[in-house]
């Protein structure tokens, strides 16, 4: 494993860490009063559901207007069980919001089938007729209790819980975004036709970031069932789905980061707007106005709040060279230049440099070829031809997987 | 037996035959120009070759294997790949992203292994990074690795292009219109970089071209299509003088006689 990389995962743990202590010890010495306590639960519930949006819309580029429905099943799913399992506390609960989103994740799958096949804005029209259908349905079945909704579910949730969990969909998205299932996904949002053309799979991509997202939105919509402890078909609306789009183009279309930030300001603007009572939706509806206004990519826009990023704004400010981003550019700068180097060795490069591709080229006779890793050979017509990959190093072959 | 073999190809639209039993061959190695006039289906052979559309009749063979009834994105793991006219990169991607995505079909990490970062991640993303950097030092990208793909100019933006379709490894690279838009120098050194990447990479190149300079200079043979069929192949000194090619482009030359000798 990259060594960089190492360190700057161990400092990402340890910031997720410090925040943890810090806010626990906050809470529990009681510096942070019961309803500010309910508003940073509110936000990290909050912030998990946006930055599960942000994957289909920021990333996957796809608009979907019907998360409000997958939290609804999730929320009704993990309420139902804890209710009914007679599994108390956190193991029910637990198992809840997975169960919770389980069944979101298959509800996608469902809604995602015939609309991801399709290029264009289906999944929009698609999804904004689910979270209708969901919400009639909830309101219609007798076990979710009609258009009462649902009452008495406990309030399990509790600080460790959303912080961890939030964590941990910051985690999983980073991941995933950062692999080549990522790059996949943010291809597809960038260009469906050349990311087909480049070997993407392009429907199961969508269905895969779909999936997780209506995943991680049916996990944070049991949260806020545990949280508020009534459910009612009517809080899940289509209001309630703009709302997460709202944070998520705030935040940033594509950045994790910005979708904390902007979920985190979104829900303490209007409690901090009470005071303003009828006008409060107005101030709110000005100050988003305002920043589209200004800056209509987002606070951060495709951005992430990293460590790297962190350090150069220290730098800028301080005028100090901070460790981390140096170096980091310098591993980066040592890795391109061993490669070149190796790609001299190897003659892949000639000194003439690249630029001087020379005119006609130099036409390679199979007993020429430098034998390296990576050699695939075609049969043709009675002669061998040799293909050199451009594998350098002890890797293994570079097959083509499917190829026939 | 050639590397690609196009038999009896025909698709129709409605009533429209837009290519209509066309026959041709591609072998290792070469460099072969698709030409002809505005409408002639030039495009559309590349779209059935990649499985785009599928052909009303005939069969496409790559290396003696049907490729009908693939999906589009099989394509180039079966080893075509094809760049576009208007050029399509992945816009707000870095140039190195663009390329390693270009290395897709080569992935052998699962999705479980990226999200545990298992050993089986940070190898193959390693190998992608090499592989990446030494395409980039190739084609004169490696110092705006980091940059955006939409901020280089043109003439990068195509490299990257071939670059990023080249990171797929493919048989065979398929140009659609690799100069349009560029200036005559422009053109002169892509037609050095289509040469140097054939034989570099050791794989066969056809490509779709309007601009002659470039179409006779660097192909080997040609075929020319029109109104959907193949009117002439060969090579580029016999196409210049086949007098089809030239009705077909310039159209039937006035003549008085003939038309007096129609009216009798």
């Amino acid at each position: 494993m990259d060594k960089i990389k190492l360190r700057s995962y161990l400092l990402n743990a340890l910031f997720a860490l410090a925040g943890y202590a810090i806010l626990h010890v906050l809470l529990e010495s009681g510096v942070i009063n019961a309803y500010y306590r309910g508003v940073i639960l509110l936000i990290g519930i909050n912030a998990t559901v946006t930055i599960a949006l942000n994957l289909a819309t920021g990333m996957l580029g796809e608009l979907c207007l019907g998360h409000a429905g997958f939290m609804a099943v999730g929320a009704y799913t993990s309420a139902l069980f804890t209710l009914n399992s007679g599994l108390s506390g956190y193991i029910g609960l637990i198992l809840g919001l997975l169960c919770g989103g389980l069944l979101a994740a298959a509800t996608a799958a469902l809604v995602g089938v015939p609309a991801l096949r399709l290029r264009g804005d289906y999944l929009a029209i698609i999804t904004l007729a689910f979270g209708e259908i969901i919400s009639v349905l909830l309101r219609s079945f007798a076990f979710t209790g009609g258009a009462r909704g649902l009452n008495g579910i406990p309030l399990l949730t509790n600080f460790p819980l959303v912080y961890w969990i939030l964590v941990l969909t910051i985690v999983a998205v980073y991941m995933l975004i950062r692999s080549r299932h990522g790059r996949a996904i943010l291809a597809i949002r960038e260009d469906d036709i050349a990311a087909e053309a480049s070997g993407i799979n392009v429907t199961r991509f969508k269905m895969t970031a779909f999936v997780i997202s209506a995943a991680i939105a049916g996990i944070g919509g049991g949260l806020y069932a545990h949280y508020i402890g009534i459910l009612s078909p009517n809080k899940f609306n289509y209001n309630y789905s703009i709302d997460y789009m709202v944070m998520v183009v705030f935040g940033g279309m594509g950045s994790i980061t910005g979708s904390i930030l902007s979920a985190g300001t979104l829900t303490i603007l209007p409690e901090l707007l009470r005071s303003f009572s009828d006008y409060r939706m107005l101030v709110y509806s000005v100050l988003l106005i305002i920043l589209m206004i200004f800056k209509p990519e987002g606070l951060l826009g495709q951005k992430e709040f990293s460590q790297r990023f962190a350090a150069n704004l220290m730098r800028r400010l301080t005028g100090r060279k901070i460790r981390s981003a140096a170096s980091y550019d310098r591993h980066e700068l040592s890795v391109a230049r061993e490669t070149t180097r190796r790609a001299r060795e190897r003659g892949y490069l000639t000194e003439q440099g690249p630029g001087d591709l020379g005119v006609g080229g130099r036409r390679r006779r199979p007993e020429e070829n430098i034998p390296v890793a990576g050699t695939a050979v075609a049969e043709s017509e009675g002669r061998t031809l040799t293909r050199q990959g451009l594998d350098p190093g002890p890797y293994e072959p570079a097959e083509r997987k499917g190829r026939r | 037996m050639a590397l690609l073999e196009v038999k009896d190809l025909s698709i129709e639209f409605g009533g429209l035959k837009a290519v209509q039993d066309v026959n041709f061959e591609v072998d290792n190695d070469e460099i072969v120009g698709l030409i002809g006039p505005n409408g002639a289906g030039k495009t559309t052979v590349f779209n059935l070759l990649t499985s785009v559309y599928q052909p009303t009749s005939g069969d496409i063979q790559l290396r003696g294997k049907s490729i009908l009834g693939n999906p589009s994105w099989r394509t180039s793991d079966i080893g075509m790949v094809r760049t576009f006219q208007n050029i399509r990169l992945f816009r707000s991607l870095s140039v190195l992203d663009n390329v390693r995505i270009g290395f897709h079909n080569q992935g052998n990490y699962s999705l479980t292994a990226a999200l545990l970062r298992l050993p089986s991640y940070w190898r193959e993303e390693a190998r992608y990074r090499e592989r990446a950097q030494e395409l980039l030092e190739i084609f004169q990208l490696a110092d705006v690795a980091q940059v955006q793909a939409r901020n280089l100019p043109y003439g990068q933006q195509r490299r990257l292009e071939i670059c990023r379709a080249l990171a797929a490894s493919p048989l065979l690279l398929l140009l659609d219109e690799p100069a349009a838009g560029m200036n005559p120098t422009e053109t002169h050194e892509l037609m050095d970089m289509i040469r140097f990447v054939r034989d570099r990479f050791e794989l066969a190149i056809m490509l779709i071209e309007h601009d002659m300079n470039l179409v006779m200079g660097i192909c080997e043979r040609l075929i020319v299509l029109d109104h959907g069929e193949v009117i002439a192949r060969g090579l580029p000194e016999e196409i210049r003088a086949n007098p089809r090619v030239i009705e077909a482009y310039l159209g039937t030359p006035f003549d008085d006689e003939s038309e007096a000798a129609n009216d009798e």
